[in-house]
């Protein structure tokens, strides 16, 4: 019973563990080239969830379930992009070359806006998702998998995979590479920094968004806060990984989401959150260049 | 230092026209929004002594307000003490908290700093939503009494607005006179140069971790006070939009500067008060975060030396004590971080 309580907590938290993955990418990649946390990256992510929602429930009248949500998610990524992009044209560029922590606090800024024009828009109640996978159910030992949870976990995995061999294997990954390598020098080397940077922006943007309707149909809702703990969320799993990496974001989005279910399990769920930035504090007393990294140099 | 003189003029004229306030304004309202007012001053003077001068980025003044508040509160209630004994360890629980979160948190750089203690901000206020068999939870903690003096109740809101300018009076002048000493001159030292301090034998840690502690629990104070003129506090009443909102005062006010925080923090501090006459409910209270975000990131851009800084030459010209006092300040700020 026990045990199988645990694994049951196990289960969920890996597959909620790799939608915080897909939100840390968006930290890591941005810290990776600018060396700031992008603090208005959960207010993209919450902008993106919104758009897929919409879009959703207007397809859904047109369309059977899935064309729907794939059409919507597909449509709100390409959104979320555009507004990571505009959001760092707008709200980062012109501190660029002032101190990291102006960066910073124009990125809460971009964020309490975002967030709460949201709110002034559609209003602070959740908005309950319509169903995917109702009613699939996979057993293993005692443990309960729904088919929502091996969905999110392929989608999160898929993507993760295919921004690896984007980062590894194409000339605009190199440029990436090259520019969290050093900034200067790639800019020297006739590597176009600002479309590289947008492009960071972009594909960051595009993966938060999927995370985002990705986490709204698993607890059927979305709500204009959601962005706030969910970002955070999403920067402790890039920083337990190793700010800068992508395997890393992964394995922090694990550890993070396991953790996380396993100590709420344990303890008592409302003290959820309270457990991931307990996790947050531990890793930065601990290991401040993350738990898994070996060769990087610190970062903070 | 050279400008005290100024100094004390201006403040003391600030002083005076605080203290008239209750004879020409009668309205219930004005003096509630005016002592809440006192409460963001208190905060964002408080952060300040961080954030401003002593150089780290802290997001979690929220927390140490609500530390603070439940410690008083709890006190109040549970053991029957009287307000000034609370009101102490009350501000000494938020300080000592802010020393063990600052031991551990402020060898992190910068932004990191950040999210470390906006997550702290966020554990506190989970606890105080879970912890339902002492804090009563989402429930909140209501009837908590007022202050009492030799028999005397602050009970009307005229008593409790000097009650709140003399804890202002106080923060501001503590604040002043902490800056102005050997501890100040080292923070300022820090901030400006790092190295140079630490070949100097300033130990920065020390420093930022002693300004620290010391403006949580100003914060701490402040959340008593809070607690006992609402008499109700719950895990709500101060969360990490409170954080950023004391720290948009600051960058409006100027971060680092002495005269511009006060008015920054009322600026923003009654802007919601101002607009609810005409909208209602929770429509306003996004509309006020979203342009609280705006102005962030506008301030952020255009005057990051803030609204000090920004009419030194306009608005002072005639005032010439006042404006040399500004121009001195100013640049200070520009060397700033």
């Amino acid at each position: 019973m026990k045990l199988d309580f645990l694994l049951q907590q196990l289960i969920s938290g890996v597959a909620i563990g790799m939608a915080y993955a897909l939100i840390a990418i968006g930290y890591s990649m941005v810290y990776g080239i600018l060396k700031f946390i992008n603090f208005g990256h959960g207010a993209v992510y919450m902008t993106g969830t919104y758009i897929a929602y919409f879009l959703w429930i207007f397809f859904l009248e047109r369309m059977p379930l899935w064309p729907s949500f794939i059409l919507a998610t597909l449509i709100a990524m390409v959104g979320a992009a555009i507004f990571g992009v505009l959001m760092e044209k707008v709200a980062y560029k012109p501190t660029r070359g002032r101190s990291r922590l102006t960066t910073f606090m124009s990125s809460v800024g971009v964020s309490l806006l975002i967030t709460y024009g949201m709110e002034f828009l559609v209003g602070p109640a959740p908005r309950r998702t319509p169903a995917l996978f109702e009613g699939v159910k996979i057993y293993i030992g005692g443990a309960v998998l729904t088919g929502m949870q091996v969905f999110m976990f392929a989608t999160a995995l898929i993507l993760l995979l295919a921004l690896q061999l984007f980062v590894t294997k194409t000339r605009m990954g190199r440029a990436m590479r090259a520019c969290s390598e050093d900034l200067g020098a790639a800019y020297l080397m006739g590597v176009n920094a600002d479309t590289v940077i947008s492009v960071t922006f972009a594909i960051g943007s595009a993966l938060g968004a999927v995370a985002g309707i990705l986490v709204g149909a698993y607890y059927r809702a979305v709500y204009p806060t959601m962005g706030w703990i969910a970002g955070l969320k999403g920067f402790i799993c890039a920083v337990a990984g190793g700010i800068g990496s992508i395997p890393g974001a992964m394995l922090g989005g694990l550890l993070l989401g396991m953790g996380e279910n396993l100590g709420a399990g344990l303890v008592a769920s409302g003290y959820r959150d309270a457990i991931a930035f307990a996790i947050l504090i531990l890793v930065m007393l601990f290991r401040p260049t993350g738990i898994f990294a070996r060769k990087q140099k610190s970062s903070l | 230092m050279k400008w005290f003189p100024d100094r004390i003029r201006v403040l003391t004229l600030t002083l005076v026209i605080a203290l008239l306030i209750p004879i020409f304004v009668r309205s219930a309202f004005v003096l509630h929004v005016l002592v809440l007012l006192g409460i963001w001053v208190v905060l964002t003077v408080s952060l300040n002594l961080v954030t401003g001068f002593a150089g780290p980025l802290a997001l979690g003044h929220a927390a140490f307000v609500t530390i603070g508040a439940y410690t008083g509160a709890l006190l109040m209630l549970n053991n029957g003490w009287s307000f000034w004994p609370a009101l102490l360890v009350g501000g000494l629980t938020s300080l000592l908290s802010g020393l063990i979160l600052g031991l551990m948190a402020l060898r992190l750089r910068g932004d990191y700093l950040g999210m470390v203690t906006l997550g702290f901000g966020e554990i506190i206020r989970v606890v105080a939503i879970n912890w339902v068999d002492l804090t009563r939870g989402p429930m909140s903690l209501p009837g908590i009494p007022r202050p009492v003096i030799f028999g005397y109740t602050f009970k009307g809101e005229v008593p409790f607005y000097f009650l709140m300018l003399a804890l202002v009076v106080f923060t501001q002048v503590t604040v002043e006179r902490l800056l102005f000493s050997r501890f100040g001159r080292a923070c300022l030292a820090v901030r400006d140069d790092v190295e140079a301090a630490r070949a100097m034998g300033v130990e920065d840690y020390k420093y930022k971790v002693l300004a620290f502690c010391i403006s949580s629990g100003y914060a701490g104070l402040a959340g008593v006070f809070y607690a006992s003129w609402t008499t109700l506090f719950s895990p709500d009443s101060f969360t990490l939009t409170d954080s950023i909102m004391i720290s948009v005062m600051e960058t409006l006010g100027g971060i680092g500067s002495l005269e511009g925080i006060i008015p920054g923090a009322m600026i923003l501090g009654a802007l919601p008060e101002l607009l609810r006459p005409f909208t209602t409910g929770v429509k306003i209270a996004s509309l006020r975060l979203a342009g609280v975000g705006l102005l962030m990131v506008v301030m952020l851009i255009v005057r990051p030396q803030g609204i000090a800084g920004m009419s030194i030459r306009k608005a002072y010209i005639s005032l010439e004590p006042v404006r040399r006092l500004f121009v001195r300040d100013q640049a200070r700020i520009q060397e700033g971080p």
